[in-house]
């Protein structure tokens, strides 16, 4: 290395610091590195920041139905005639009237002999017919057809009042209708656009329409909740009702056959001749018969009551809850329609006037 | 780190020829740059841009620079310039107008190795005559310092910042003005000529060749967050004169 004057040194380092911190500050940091920018422009639409909330729906309670049992009941006919001879076992005086009625019974089945219809109408017979033990004979069974194809005779038989509901006697099925469901799905979904300012746009659109969609979801949840309740207490209530009539049905039967006992008793206890018993026996043969199948008859019609009544009220609380839904329905439309109206005076200014969009 | 072990080694690298290695010039110049696009211009970055290629973009380009010679042929010639641009483009969607506008500074700094020719053709006689030493070294020191042809390779580092602002009408967005700031490289190529115009003034018309690009990001409007990195050319010609002071 060749040292050259102390004024060449200087000169020279000041030639080296020159190249150096040029060349430092030209590679210093060597990596390239890339320009920011600032952010993108993001759209805002006033109109559409605002939800309105949908209106609550009332619900309405089903109207209450009205049932009755039912009954088997005694005619005046029956009861005074019964209460003449019940009379007549201490004054031995039927009225003539009635002794008239009691020949014409006793004329019915002349075939069966007197003692047959006497002896055979018994408590125990009275007993096991009605409780199903005793199968009725074909006398008897003949001489209750002959009672029952007389009309004059007929208003001596029990009459059933039927159970109503709604003061209606129900016979055969009823369908309630319900009205025919509208087509409420929104038809108002805006096909996805392209430019940034419709998709902007169409992001709270799709938003705002789901938080009213999330309302009307939540409202019909409610609504079939509530209206649920109803249903499942009408299911309880038939099972109920089903219970309670055999008890009803049972009660007045019991009524029935303490009247036939008493009167057959008073029957046996008369001083009169067997023509006369024959015609009252003849009466409680036909009573009996008739009382059993008026029995049948309830229990059926009592059924048949409970279930109609059990539909009728369903059927009128699914129509409330389907009007209530409609209604919602219809909130969720207008509200929809709003929004897509606000929704398309906000693009239409995202038409491109010529100069980009 | 290699580069300061390199530097240290360039440092303590004796200049065993020091006598050769001057520090010759500075000086300072003006010229214009034209940049041509093969790719969109500086407007892709705002709203609404064009997606054609830029055009031509001319700048004026002030500068100054040192040299360095090393010996009577090469030198190496260090250059610091300034350049500015503006761009602007707007959008209107109905009642809703946005315009951005976006201004471009960029320093060029450089470093180049040159040669230089000699032109005139009295030295090729006076040094075939024959001469005494001392009229020959004169003579040859006044023909070698008169004109020349130059030509030369460098790497240029591009310092850019741009300042962004956007004004929006109609609606809300509007931004004050942004600065980002980023560099890259590009190599030059120049030829020249340059002549003594007095026994310090040097008076030198070139033009340079400058290549490179630098990326940029820009934003999505579709995908707010997201961003896609834009490259944009630096690439151009530049038609200058410079003006020097001799310094030995």
């Amino acid at each position: 290395m060749i040292i050259g004057t102390f004024g060449e040194m200087i000169y020279e380092m000041k030639i080296k610091i020159l190249f150096c911190s040029a060349s430092i500050f030209i590679l210093s940091g060597c990596l390239p590195s890339e320009l920011d920018n600032i952010k993108a422009f993001e759209y805002s639409f006033p109109e559409l920041e605002v939800v309105e909330p949908l209106p609550v729906v009332v619900l309405i309670e089903p109207v209450e139905v009205v049932e009755t049992d039912g009954k088997i009941i005694i005619t005046q006919d029956s009861d005074e005639l019964v209460q003449d001879v019940v009379a007549a076992v201490i004054d031995d005086n039927i009225t003539q009237e009635n002794l008239d009625v009691i020949q014409a019974f006793s004329e019915l089945a002349p075939n069966v002999t007197d003692n047959t219809i006497i002896d055979g109408v018994k408590e125990a017979w009275i007993l096991g017919f009605l409780n199903g033990s005793i199968i009725v004979s074909p006398e008897f069974l003949q001489i209750e057809s002959e009672f029952e194809a007389s009309e004059e005779f007929l208003k001596y038989f029990s009459q059933l009042e039927f159970p109503t509901v709604d003061g209606f006697v129900p016979g055969g099925r009823l369908i309630f209708g319900s009205p025919n469901k509208i087509n409420t799905n929104p038809n108002f979904r805006i096909e996805s656009l392209a430019t940034p300012c419709k998709e902007a746009a169409e992001a709270i659109y799709l938003k705002n329409t789901g938080i009213l969609e999330d309302q009307s979801n939540l409202q019909i949840e409610e609504i079939e909740d509530y209206y649920q309740i109803f249903i499942d207490k009408y299911e309880q209530n038939y099972l109920e009702r089903l219970i309670s009539g055999g008890e009803v049905i049972a009660n007045n039967t019991t009524q029935l056959l303490e009247f036939m006992l008493f009167y057959n008793k008073s029957i046996d206890a008369l001083e009169y001749p067997d023509s006369v018993k024959r015609g009252l026996k003849i009466y409680v043969i036909a009573f009996v018969i008739n009382v059993k199948k008026l029995i049948a008859d309830w229990q059926t019609s009592y059924e048949l009551a409970a279930k109609f009544a059990r539909d009728k009220k369903i059927d009128s609380a699914n129509l409330l809850k389907e009007q209530a839904i409609l209604k919602v329905e219809t909130n969720l439309k207008t509200a929809i329609l709003d929004q897509t109206l606000k929704y398309n005076a906000v693009t239409n200014n995202c038409h491109n006037q010529g100069a980009g969009g | 780190m290699k580069y300061i072990k390199l530097l240290l080694v360039v440092f303590l690298f004796p200049l065993s020829i020091h006598a050769q290695v001057v520090f010759s010039e500075v000086g300072g110049g003006l010229s214009s740059w034209t940049r041509f696009y093969s790719s969109p211009d500086e407007t892709i970055l705002l709203v609404n841009p064009s997606q054609k290629n830029g055009s031509t973009n001319t700048a004026v380009l002030p500068s100054v620079y040192g040299k360095v010679d090393f010996g009577k042929t090469f030198s190496l010639r260090g250059r610091v310039g300034y350049a500015q641009n503006s761009f602007k483009t707007s959008l209107i969607l109905g009642d809703l107008v946005r315009n951005e506008e976006l201004v471009q500074t960029i320093l060029p700094i450089g470093m180049s190795l040159e040669f230089r020719i000699p032109l005139s053709n009295e030295s090729k006689k006076s040094s075939e005559a024959n001469l005494e030493d001392s009229d020959q070294k004169d003579y040859t020191s006044k023909i070698s310092s008169n004109s020349h042809l130059i030509g030369g390779i460098g790497l240029s580092r591009y310092f850019i910042q741009h300042s962004f602002s956007r004004d929006v009408i109609g609606g809300e967005g509007s931004l004050a003005e942004s600065k980002f700031s980023g560099n890259d490289f590009g190599l030059t190529a120049m030829v020249g000529y340059s002549k003594l115009i007095s026994d310090r003034i040097v008076l030198t018309f070139f033009s340079q060749f400058n290549t490179g690009s630098y990326d940029h990001r820009l934003y999505s409007e579709e995908v707010i967050g997201s961003y896609e990195v834009k490259n944009i050319s630096l690439q151009g010609l530049e038609f200058g004169v410079t003006l020097g002071y001799k310094l030995k």
